[in-house]
């Protein structure tokens, strides 16, 4: 019993991963402002009577956006990003990022709505800053320092289907699964692959029931992590589900699923070393002696060839 | 101590979403289409249109401005109460189409459509939430 407490916190994660963690946190920031969430940036436009600033930004002394405050922040989120993609002084520039960032969501929330699709990428950016430097494909290296911090982002990410219930019943009511929430929701951002529905109402209600049921039960991804093969797949059973709401309402929650990655063996990846198979493999095509030498391991390809 | 960080995290997030508001963020509650919506009732959508000098009339979207549907919706209230903060609306449309024509009028439509038994009547109202024009105090 307290082995698996001390390994649900602690169980050490291949510095592989935070490599592979740190390129993708990157390339989501670069992804984000011109694909994902272009509005942010246009809101160097708006007047700063239109800006409701949040409790953070009213005890800190955050200014109001303007044209140059948004796009400064923009730049130097993707000036900082660049280096923590490709691990060149990844925590100092982790900490830019994530301070940077920060301030980018407040640019992002502070206008009448908050948005919740952010907080496990958040959480990403700052575990990312206290991790050590590493490299693509480690799995030598290990450390629970890195599987407590991904432990954390894997909590936050659970945390956002679970707790989204909770909001449910207590904005919704316990009559949330019964209501017409989905219709609406089709109304205002439905595509061809859900529009049809509106036709079947008792469909999306039992789709409701489904939803609430699959966000209460999330959180045993993170129990299950002793048999890695069942937690696999129940993130991509996660990923999957996120592939049909896109369909259904182009709604992605793109950072949570950066942020989710981290569940993935992703230390398994090196793409020095793809990149060298497939050399050898073409030179192999060729005829190169380098063929001999790999297929000496296997013996059949030898066989064969 | 990081065990400790995990909880912190936990419970504030647990807090919040039991007690908070999106005030605290980032530790607001998960809300994301956490409103029941009454399967006999209406459903509504918000949109913004503009008018400009040479009369024509259109409806823009959240990158035209970067002020989302959302966010009017969040601060419909403000703008039921002084119309004229539609004149910010255009403003930040002018800065950011500096080559269109000028901005002369702006209103806010929430349409209405029934629903019964969660499918649509066809039956929907159309209301003029808050209107501004150039000329207007």
């Amino acid at each position: 019993m307290t082995r698996y407490v001390n390994g649900f916190f602690f169980t050490p994660v291949a510095l592989g991963r935070v490599a592979a963690m740190r390129f993708l946190a990157g390339l989501f920031v670069w992804i984000e402002w011109w694909a994902y969430k272009p509005f942010i940036i246009q809101h160097r436009f708006l007047p700063e009577d239109l800006y409701q600033p949040l409790l953070i930004g009213r005890v800190l002394p955050i200014p109001a956006p303007n044209y140059w405050i948004v796009t400064g922040t923009l730049a130097v989120c993707l000036a900082a990003a660049l280096p923590v993609m490709f691990g060149y002084r990844p925590r100092l520039f982790g900490w830019i990022l994530f301070i940077a960032y920060f301030e980018w969501m407040l640019i992002y929330n502070s206008y009448g709505k908050v948005d919740h699709a952010s907080f496990g990428f958040m959480v990403l950016l700052l575990v990312l800053c206290m991790m050590p430097a590493a490299r693509w494909g480690d799995r030598e290296h290990v450390s629970e320092r890195v599987g407590w911090g991904f432990n954390l982002v894997q909590i936050a990410v659970v945390c956002t289907y679970f707790l989204s219930t909770w909001s449910k019943f207590r904005y919704g009511g316990f009559d949330w699964a019964d209501s017409g929430v989905f219709t609406w929701a089709i109304i205002r951002r439905g595509t061809v692959f859900s529009d049809w529905m509106l036709d079947f109402p008792q469909l999306l209600t039992a789709a409701q029931w489904g939803m609430v049921a699959f966000e209460l039960l999330t959180p045993l991804v993170l129990f299950v992590y002793p048999w890695k093969r069942i937690q696999y797949a129940i993130i991509a059973f996660f990923y999957a589900f996120h592939v049909a709401i896109f369909a259904a309402l182009t709604i992605s929650f793109l950072p949570h699923l950066f942020a989710m990655a981290c569940f993935l063996p992703l230390e398994r990846v090196d793409p020095k070393d793809l990149a060298r198979r497939a050399r050898a493999k073409l030179k192999g095509r060729k005829g190169s002696p380098d063929q001999h030498e790999r297929g000496g391991t296997d013996p059949e390809l030898t066989a064969t060839g | 101590m990081r065990i400790a960080a995990t909880f912190a995290m936990t419970l504030a997030l647990m807090a919040t979403s039991l007690w908070g508001t999106d005030d605290f963020f980032p530790f607001a509650p998960f809300k994301m289409y956490s409103h029941a919506h009454d399967p006999d009732g209406w459903a509504n959508s918000t949109g913004l249109i503009l008018t400009d000098a040479t009369g024509r009339s259109f409806p823009i979207g959240d990158n035209d401005t970067g002020f989302r549907r959302a966010e009017l919706e969040g601060q419909l209230d403000r703008f039921r109460e002084d119309p004229g903060l539609l004149a910010l609306i255009a403003e930040a449309y002018e800065d950011a189409h500096p080559d269109s024509p000028e901005i002369v009028a702006a209103e806010v439509v929430v349409v209405r459509y029934e629903l019964k038994d969660g499918e649509r009547t066809g039956a929907e109202t159309v209301e003029v939430a808050a209107a501004w024009t150039e000329d207007s105090p």
